[in-house]
């Protein structure tokens, strides 16, 4: 039958290993270790697990740590580049908008031009002595200049937040 | 043995005198406190984040941070608490960075030597005890580190690591219990693919 460590005896056996344990209590969990073959297996493998960690110690970074730090003291360490994951859902997003834009585009919604009229007969009956002008809008011109600033936008943000760290990355730190 | 002792009285902090040259203008006295402390805080930020490159970036962040910040070290916990607990943080936002990244057991290697000299049984249980480690929470893995390094009081690691002082001792009494499981279990899957 195989016979479940609980809570209690794991507490005991870790102050067993800290020698956190008095005589008596010691000794009389010695016998414990002893007469319970699960308990003394598992002492066995939380001292291979702490002697591994504990040999594991401090690890050392490379040799012009100290080097790299001093010549970067005064710089800006303010990382304001969004997630990856972020990015690329922003990417994404640009994405479809700008193919959305182009389907109506290629339909011709966007063909008829308007025009803005910012005549208004008593302000300039007021204030101004010349009627103003009339502005003309063409719909796919200002379709084409959204989707061409999207695109923009779209290669900033791959650019500064995955292609630039994906490539430091593999430079690596420091170069 | 979890030592529970009280921290050493602030104000006979040798760092001070070096903090206060520095702050004077001497900088590049800096380099000293970088000297001291670099393996800790890389240590700290590769148990984190696990990639070394990535460990070795967030270990420069952090001691330009602290350059940075140093006239608002306030001086009321060790100079080493305060760097730690700055590793710790710009540990844990790095990794944030790079939650989305695949990582496997076999190309984390966390505290890896990348010594070609060293043995393959140091090597196979570095892999399987951060393997293991892995599977802590980042809180629990730099307090069992810190714990296992031995230099910080418990006060000091619930610091470090925005734990309750009273919570630090069973968290890593759990975090040292869960690691031998968790190793056990990993051997036992190695062994069966054997």
């Amino acid at each position: 039958m195989i016979m479940k460590i609980t809570e209690k005896q794991q507490m005991q056996l870790l102050d067993y290993l800290d020698g956190a344990m008095g005589d008596h209590e010691r000794a009389a969990f010695e016998q414990r270790l002893r007469t319970t073959p699960e308990l003394a297996a598992f002492c066995r493998e939380l001292q291979a697990a702490e002697a591994s960690a504990r040999a594991d110690g401090l690890q050392t970074p490379s040799r012009n740590f100290t080097a790299i730090v001093m010549a970067n003291l005064h710089r800006n360490t303010a990382r304001p580049t969004p997630s990856v994951y972020n990015s690329l859902l922003l990417v994404g997003g640009i994405l479809v908008l700008v193919a959305l834009s182009a389907i109506l585009l290629s339909t011709g919604i966007f063909d008829q031009s308007a025009t803005i009229e910012i005549q208004h007969p008593e302000i300039v009956k007021e204030y101004l002595k010349a009627p103003l002008p009339s502005i003309g809008v063409d719909g796919k011109v200002v379709v084409n200049i959204i989707i061409f600033l999207n695109l923009a936008i779209a290669l900033i943000v791959l650019d500064r937040s995955v292609l630039k760290p994906f490539f430091q990355r593999r430079v690596g730190p420091g170069i | 043995m979890l030592r529970c002792v009280k921290t050493p009285t602030m104000a006979n902090d040798p760092e001070y005198a070096l903090i206060d040259r520095i702050l004077a203008g001497e900088t590049n006295l800096y380099s000293e406190l970088v000297d001291r402390y670099k393996r800790y805080v890389f240590t700290i930020a590769l148990k984190v984040v696990i990639t070394r490159p990535e460990a070795e970036e967030a270990a420069q962040d952090v001691f330009i941070k602290a350059f940075q910040g140093l006239k608002r070290f306030n001086r009321q916990s060790k100079f080493s608490t305060w760097i730690y607990r700055i590793a710790f943080n710009t540990a844990i936002s790095y990794k944030r960075k790079q939650r989305f990244q695949y990582q496997s057991i076999e190309n984390s290697n966390i505290g890896g030597s990348e010594k070609h000299d060293e043995s393959l049984e140091k090597t196979d249980r570095h892999k399987y005890l951060n393997a293991a480690m892995s599977r802590l929470t980042a809180a629990d893995r730099i307090a069992l580190t810190l714990f296992y390094l031995d230099e910080l009081s418990l006060e000091e690691i619930a610091a470090v690591t925005g734990m309750q002082a009273n919570t630090v001792k069973v968290r890593i009494h759990r975090a040292r219990l869960r690691v031998a499981t968790e190793l056990k279990t990993i051997l036992n899957e190695e062994a069966l693919t054997l």
